[in-house]
């Protein structure tokens, strides 16, 4: 076979082929459960860290700005945000400025992990009590002005079910009752797969504590504002889920800690003196643990076909005539 | 077979409905189409109503009446104004009254556009100021000496000192900030030769840029694959079908 065939081949493998190629090499290693060696990063281990260390008392902001079409990402983001938020009992109120199916798509998740909880005899973290539902704003511009100059006003009028079943303004509930102004809120957390974190670090940087939890496309895009510390913390797609997974499976001490509560435990190069214990003997690897090792495979065909189409490239590349002609 | 199977079956058949595209545009993949089209428009235009509007609008203008636990709350009658001054938005359709469709517009860019010196200082202003780091070491030792274990003092006097290394990423860091901002000097030509190489430099830089946004593009396109597989293969199939716990 000449070079020049060689080329031609390589070049002209079909693109049902490579599709082909690429639905198997992702589904047949979900067959397997692999735990990938990994190295957190730091943005995901600050994050971890935050959410681990804010007062449980204080609750925590969950914008909800995903939806199906990034369930790949964003869900095992939601996820392991619940989870350990829900082991702290950090209260918790959800609500959505990106997207009119977020919120619906959140509470799915929130109901999941509530039946998982029950599964494993932990309490149910209920509506009202634990956590309460603000709804959609179709303008986030707008709510988060509204929510750097008076929170009461921004979510004025929301209600959710009481413990009675009938409904009430959410700032009556256990979660808000306390909350006079933004700066009595611990976090936001801000999980989204477009642009919203760009909008919340314009009106809300330094009012209160901004964390990411995005999809790979937005991680290039939100990561300078981790750098230039206007994040406490980011986590990036599916490898930032699966830092998270590992994190809560064997914990994170600081620089300063000799002993470790396990031989896997990873070490904050940003702290010095703090313990996280792993959550032991609960569901820690879960949806990014089963995608990752699928992930590789898929970056792996991809890298070779591209390499194959170079290559392909260079052989059929006619030589160049001498003098210009 | 129960409810939640017969949903995993059709979210199956809608996702290979879907990708059957990448074979070739087929009547399976328009039909699934023109679903998925029609059922988030009305999903959307119902969540709005019952997610936004009703609580955000109707039921502050209409006021509350008292019942056993709540207190009777007066209607915002005011909020009525908006529906006029939306609804001149649909004036843009009519072409003797289409100048009305400017009031809302207008209200909607005049909010924005007070709002745009602050939110860009507060946007870019930390970043620009991150960009302005130290390119001269404080000490000879080339790398940052290891801190596991050591006592917070020794870490904090560690962390005081600019090592060489650190000095280096900062430089690269500074270089590629001037070099990238440099590109985009369309005003004037460039004769000097530094300016040249240092535009060219920007250029590549801003490719290398690209090239790990794209990586990060990819890698995300691919979770989305592998999760439509694992709905597949192991939400249905194996869970659903075989009914094997995943």
């Amino acid at each position: 076979m000449n070079l020049l065939r060689l080329g031609k081949i390589l070049q002209g493998v079909p693109r049902q082929a490579l599709y082909t190629m690429l639905i198997v090499v992702a589904s047949v290693p979900l067959f397997f459960r692999v735990e990938v060696p990994n190295s957190p990063d730091q943005p995901a281990i600050d994050l971890f860290v935050t959410l681990n260390t804010i007062p449980a008392e204080r609750p925590v902001l969950v914008e909800s700005d995903w939806t199906l079409s990034s369930r790949g990402e964003s869900m095992g983001q939601m996820e392991a945000l619940l989870r350990i938020m829900m082991r702290r009992n950090v209260k918790f109120v959800l609500y959505s400025g990106a997207d009119p199916q977020a919120p619906q798509v959140a509470r799915n998740v929130i109901r999941r992990i509530n039946a998982e909880r029950k599964r494993a005899g932990q309490p149910e973290y209920k509506k009202w009590v634990d956590w309460v539902d603000a709804g959609y704003y179709p303008d986030l511009a707008g709510l988060a002005n509204a929510m750097a100059t008076d929170i009461r006003r921004a979510f004025a009028g929301r209600q959710d079910t009481n413990e009675r079943g009938s409904m009430q303004d959410i700032f009556r509930s256990p979660v808000l009752q306390n909350v006079k102004s933004i700066s009595d809120v611990a976090l936001l957390v801000n999980v989204h797969a477009s642009g919203t974190i760009d909008i919340l670090n314009e009106r809300l940087y330094r009012r209160v504590p901004l964390a990411s939890m995005c999809t790979g496309v937005m991680g290039p895009q939100s990561m300078p504002y981790y750098a230039s510390g206007q994040l406490v913390g980011i986590s990036v797609g599916l490898k930032g889920v699966y830092d998270l997974e590992q994190m809560m499976e064997y914990g994170v001490v600081g620089k300063s800690i000799r002993e470790r509560p396990h031989p896997k435990t990873i070490v904050s190069s940003n702290h010095d003196e703090i313990v996280i214990q792993p959550f032991t003997g609960q569901k820690n690897y879960d949806r990014a643990a089963r995608y990752y090792f699928s992930l590789h495979f898929a970056m792996t065909l991809m890298i070779v076909a591209i390499i194959a189409g170079n290559i392909g490239m260079i052989l059929t590349r006619k030589p160049k005539r001498k003098g210009g002609q | 077979m129960n409810y939640d199977f017969i949903k995993l079956t059709v979210g199956v058949l809608a996702t290979i409905g879907l990708y059957s595209a990448l074979y070739k545009e087929t009547k399976l993949y328009r039909f699934f189409e023109h679903i998925f089209l029609g059922l988030a428009a009305g999903f959307t235009l119902v969540a709005v109503w019952t997610e936004t509007l009703k609580p955000m609008w109707w039921d502050q203008m209409v006021g509350r009446t008292a019942d056993g636990s709540e207190e009777s709350v007066p209607g915002l009658w005011l909020f009525a104004i908006l529906v006029p001054i939306g609804l001149l938005g649909y004036t843009v359709f009519s072409r003797k009254h289409n100048w009305m469709s400017r009031i809302p517009i207008g209200i909607i860019l005049g909010l924005w556009a007070g709002q745009q010196v602050q939110v860009w200082w507060t946007r870019y202003g930390p970043q620009m100021s991150d960009s302005m780091v130290p390119i001269i070491p404080t000490t000879s030792q080339f790398r940052v000496p290891p801190t596991d274990g050591l006592p917070t003092e020794q870490i904090q006097a560690i962390a005081s000192q600019l090592y060489v290394s650190q000095a280096l990423s900062n430089i690269v860091l500074v270089f590629t900030v001037l070099s990238v901002l440099s590109y985009f000097f369309f005003s004037f030509e460039l004769k000097s030769r530094l300016v040249k190489g240092v535009n060219l430099s920007g250029r590549w830089l801003l490719m290398i840029g690209f090239g790990a946004i794209f990586g990060s593009t990819v890698m995300g396109r691919f979770a989305l694959v592998i999760d439509r597989m694992f709905f597949i293969w192991i939400e249905w199939f194996k869970e659903g079908i075989l009914r094997i716990p995943g």
